[in-house]
């Protein structure tokens, strides 16, 4: 208990020795340095042995392959251009994007322990791709389904869209959305979704359960390049937009009928953080199965360094998200070549002791 | 090897024109050699990775295992094949990773992916070879084959494929020509502990029917959990399993003390030894170059009961 | 004696749109059956302080969550400034109507300074020049300026109470634009303060109905309090209004005796304001 305080005290000091009104940009800039240096080491970092050093000449010689297209490209080219850098913009977009949603859900429902997986979005997903895999050869008998394929992700993008607006419509009653109704039909559908998930798990081929285990552990060595940027893009627009609703997170932060009473459009506000969490977890979870803890963890370490402030806490979550997906991949793929451990496992890993702590630190407050 | 040879001869050619007149000469046709040799050293034992423990043991059993610079996870046989480096679980290979070992071929089974892998493989200009397996003998076939194209030796896989036909045709007569009941049998899967039956369309299923003998729960497709009254009804005389799943519940003891299993006929007769009868699962259900031996032995082992 | 406003003050609703201050008429809520509100009508002028009384479940809180337009009624309407409330823009109403609802603590670790901060989120599109200036005189008139940096969940429960009222303050601290006066409802402000606070916190609310012009209305459990600082009560049993008008003439001791079921003396104290004293 005392270890706790003391390194809470530390880094609340920490983060005091900065300026203060400005201690927020200050972190932004911090961050913003940090996700650099790791996209830099990340690059370096692979089973193939290609270490940074390298990479300017490999840089260099697919300059020059681009404007004399004769010229065969070599073995570490390919590897870098077509595996690790779809690899390392994922990352970066995957962990933003979780980062932020993880960031808007905590607002949303003014609690630093909530999650995207709160409003159904990553069983839902979970759900379609085990429709996907287990019932999908019945009408694509001929597209192997694992993670990565088009069917594949366009099932768990959608699924994870119905199942929340399935919660979302729950927790409708008169005058607006009742976030506690929400919360607990977000439990109850998440079960149904698990239950579901285990009947089809039985249901399936020794060759089917194995894809959907590997899909549900979470990988991000399965995306196409069109794939990769079209979830860049959906992570970097909702980064923008959820910039819009941080004041109005912060006025939300002091109760409901507060906020309304500052003029606040609550039920608008609800329904764009649900909107966006939706959008851009489904889309990552389509692409790269279910990575989690990442959404808990970085708004929490966020607001331990920059305060409780949307206007820093929504951009910072996106940042240190991309750094923590960076370092955990980079991890992965190293860790036991030339096989790979998948991604989830170790955000798993480490995100639960860090949850336990959260956990104890939150109930530590409440005495 | 050949490249040794080769830079021995460079050596040679060097030293021999030492005399000025043939320096330049000799050391052009020199590295010539060496740069050709080189590439014939590759073109002739083609730097290969294995996914799919069948397609591992047609490697060494062509004897190209210098060749073989990475294997999958269940390729396990023979001893050797375990020391080399692991690529991971067929299904969730790493690009990176099987790149990283420089390969020239991957020859995997199908259903090895995730299919962006493979991808990514043959735009690194890595031949990837997919075997199909059809849980009959005609996968043999196509193992060997394959393997004798991954690694040069054509003509060595035709040799062993000759000789593994002749086996197995040997091995098929026998068992057609046994004049006994059909014994009626089943499989048990435990690998994880707790115990599954295979139905139809398991390799499983596919070398009961092919030792002679009738797989009595071939009401469904794939693996299913025991009941005791699905035991009950379907009544097997012999229960076949594997030496891992015997392990994963603790020996034949371990195996005898389910309760699914105590309204068997095979429960009954447990203590005669012949109701239980266990193989290693790579040689019992790979259908690799052992099929015809594995076969005769299972075979032998039903009637017996 | 039961001051109940005679029909005749009652405005029709031609009329009401001229009305400046806060008219209520007609007030119903009902909720699974149960009848919250029956038939309240309420007026208050501009630069008034009104108070809402009344034991425990007698629909004060409700009166003035309908009042804030937090809650829609069943029957009713209600206008501020001439305006019926449900037609009004609440973003710009908010720039001139702050409401204190009973204490709720903050999600996240705010410091009391980026509370008031907060107060100040209706004007963000329109800033005034001198917005900091703003926060820490409000933070100074609550008597809470030491506290600015420290975490809202940290302190105690009446130094958080003066801290969300530095921020109801600070929400309409400047006069609105248009000329029109602000308006303040608290619900039960006075709960969590001590004694010197509790007579802080309504001489600043008097003072600023005075000098500001502001309408004032708050839920108050003190029939002191009341008798001290308001110019208007209200006061409610089982959802209907049982006396209105000037304190000292609603509080009689019939009355408090028929609602609270408490017998009281009334004395005047030496500045001469009416107080009651309490004999169970």
């Amino acid at each position: 208990m005392n270890t706790l305080v003391m390194k809470r005290a530390g880094l609340a000091g920490l983060a005091g020795l900065l300026p203060g009104p400005r201690r927020g940009s200050w972190v932004l800039l911090g961050l913003g340095v940090a996700l650099l240096a790791s996209l830099i080491w990340s690059s370096g970092q692979g089973a193939f042995g290609l270490p940074l050093r390298e990479l300017p000449a490999v840089l260099a010689a697919a300059f020059t392959t681009y404007w004399w297209p004769g010229a065969e490209r070599s073995a570490a080219e390919l590897v870098f251009f077509n595996i690790r850098l779809p690899r390392l913009v994922l990352a970066v977009a995957a962990g933003a994007g979780l980062g932020v949603a993880g960031a808007l859900m905590q607002g949303l429902f003014r609690n630093p322990l909530a999650d995207p997986g709160l409003i159904g979005v990553s069983s839902g997903a979970a759900l379609a791709a085990a429709f996907a895999i287990v019932l999908g050869s019945l009408w694509w008998p001929e597209v192997p389904l694992a993670l990565g394929t088009w069917p594949l992700m366009l099932m768990a993008f959608f699924g994870g869209l119905v199942v929340t607006a399935l919660i979302y419509t729950l927790s409708l009653g008169d005058g607006g959305t009742r976030v506690g109704i929400m919360l607990l039909a977000g439990i109850a559908i998440n079960a149904l979704a698990g239950a579901g998930i285990g009947l089809l798990s039985y249901l399936a081929t020794d060759e089917q359960l194995r894809n959907l285990q590997f899909w549900m552990l979470g990988s991000l060595g399965g995306a196409l390049w069109e794939a990769v940027l079209v979830v860049g893009l959906i992570a970097l627009a909702t980064v923008a937009l959820a910039q819009r609703l941080a004041r109005p997170l912060n006025a939300l932060a002091l109760g409901e009928a507060q906020a309304v009473m500052l003029g606040v459009p609550v039920e608008r506000l609800k329904l764009a953080c649900i909107l966006l969490t939706a959008l851009v977890v489904g889309a990552v979870t389509a692409t790269t199965g279910i990575i989690g803890f990442i959404g808990l963890v970085a708004p929490h370490i966020v607001r331990l360094l920059a305060g409780p402030d949307h206007r820093w806490v929504l951009p910072g979550s996106a940042l240190l998200g991309a750094v923590l997906v960076l370092l955990a991949d980079a991890w992965a793929r190293t860790m036991i070549a030339p096989a790979e451990l998948p991604l989830g496992i170790i955000t798993a890993l480490v995100g639960v002791p860090f949850f336990l702590l959260l956990l104890r630190s939150a109930h530590a407050r409440t005495l | 090897m050949s490249q040794t040879v080769h830079l021995r001869a460079t050596a040679a050619a060097v030293d021999a024109a030492a005399a000025p007149a043939l320096t330049r000469r000799a050391c052009t046709l020199a590295l010539v050699a060496l740069a050709t040799g080189a590439a014939a050293a590759s073109a002739r034992s083609p730097r290969l990775i294995t996914v799919g423990g069948s397609l591992t043991e047609a490697v060494f059993a062509l004897g190209a295992e210098a060749q073989l610079v990475g294997t999958d996870t269940t390729s396990l046989y023979p001893v050797a094949a375990q020391a080399t480096p692991k690529v991971g679980y067929m299904r969730q290979l790493s690009a990176e990773g099987l790149l990283a070992l420089r390969p020239d071929v991957v020859l995997a089974l199908a259903g090895s992916g995730p299919p962006l892998v493979l991808q990514q493989l043959r735009s690194a200009r890595v031949q990837v070879e997919l075997v199909e397996r059809r849980h009959e003998w005609d996968d043999v076939r196509r193992t060997v084959q394959a393997a004798g194209r991954a690694t040069g030796r054509s003509a060595a896989a035709q040799d062993l494929l000759r000789r593994l036909e002749q086996e197995w045709t040997r091995v098929r007569a026998q068992v057609q020509a046994y004049r006994g009941p059909t014994p009626r049998a089943l499989f048990i899967m435990a690998h994880g502990g707790s115990p599954l039956v295979a139905g139809g369309q398991t390799a499983a299923h596919a070398m009961l029917t092919l030792a002679g003998a009738r797989n009595v729960v071939a009401g469904f497709n794939g693996f299913r959990p025991l009941t005791a009254e699905s035991m009950a009804a379907a009544a097997p005389d012999v229960i076949v399993t594997t030496t891992q799943s015997l392990q994963a519940v603790g020996g034949a003891e371990g195996f005898w003390r389910r309760p699914e299993l105590a309204l068997t006929p095979a429960w009954q007769r447990r203590h005669s030894g012949a109701a239980l009868w266990h193989q290693d699962a790579l040689a019992l259900l790979g259908f690799g170059p052992r099929l015809a031996q594995v076969l005769e032995a299972l075979h032998r082992g039903l009637v017996a009961a | 004696m039961n001051a109940r406003l005679p029909a005749s003050a009652l405005l029709p609703s031609s009329s009401a749109a001229q009305h400046s201050g806060l008219l209520a008429q007609a007030i119903t809520v009902q909720q699974h059956g149960r009848t919250l509100l029956d038939g309240i009508d309420l007026q208050l002028a501009a630069g008034q302080v009104g108070v809402l009384l009344g034991p425990n479940g007698a629909g004060k809180s409700t009166l003035l969550h309908v009042l804030g337009g937090l809650r829609s009624p069943q029957t009713g309407q209600i206008w501020l400034d001439g305006e019926a409330l449900h037609r009004r823009n609440a973003a710009a109403l908010a720039r001139r109507r702050a409401f204190l609802p009973q204490e709720l603590v903050p999600a996240f670790d705010f410091t009391a300074q980026e509370v008031v901060e907060l107060g100040r989120y209706p004007h963000r599109l329109q800033p005034q020049p001198d917005e900091e200036q703003i926060v820490r005189a409000a933070l100074e008139h609550c008597a809470v300026a030491h506290l600015a940096q420290r975490s809202i969940r940290e302190l105690s429960g009446g130094e958080r109470a003066r801290v969300q009222l530095a921020r109801t303050l600070a929400q309409v601290w400047c006069p609105s634009a248009d000329g029109r006066s602000n308006w303040l409802l608290l619900d039960e402000p006075t709960a969590a303060l001590d004694l010197q606070h509790q007579h802080a916190c309504l001489n600043t609310l008097r003072q600023w109905s005075r000098q500001r012009g502001a309408g004032v209305l708050l839920v108050l459990h003190d029939l002191n309090l009341a008798l001290r600082y308001a110019d208007c009560c209200w006061v409610l049993q089982d959802g209907r209004l049982v006396g209105s008008g000037a304190p000292a003439s609603v509080l009689q001791p019939e009355l408090v005796h028929a609602v609270w079921q408490v017998h009281t003396h009334a004395v005047r104290d030496p500045s001469g304001v009416e107080q009651l004293l309490l004999a169970p």
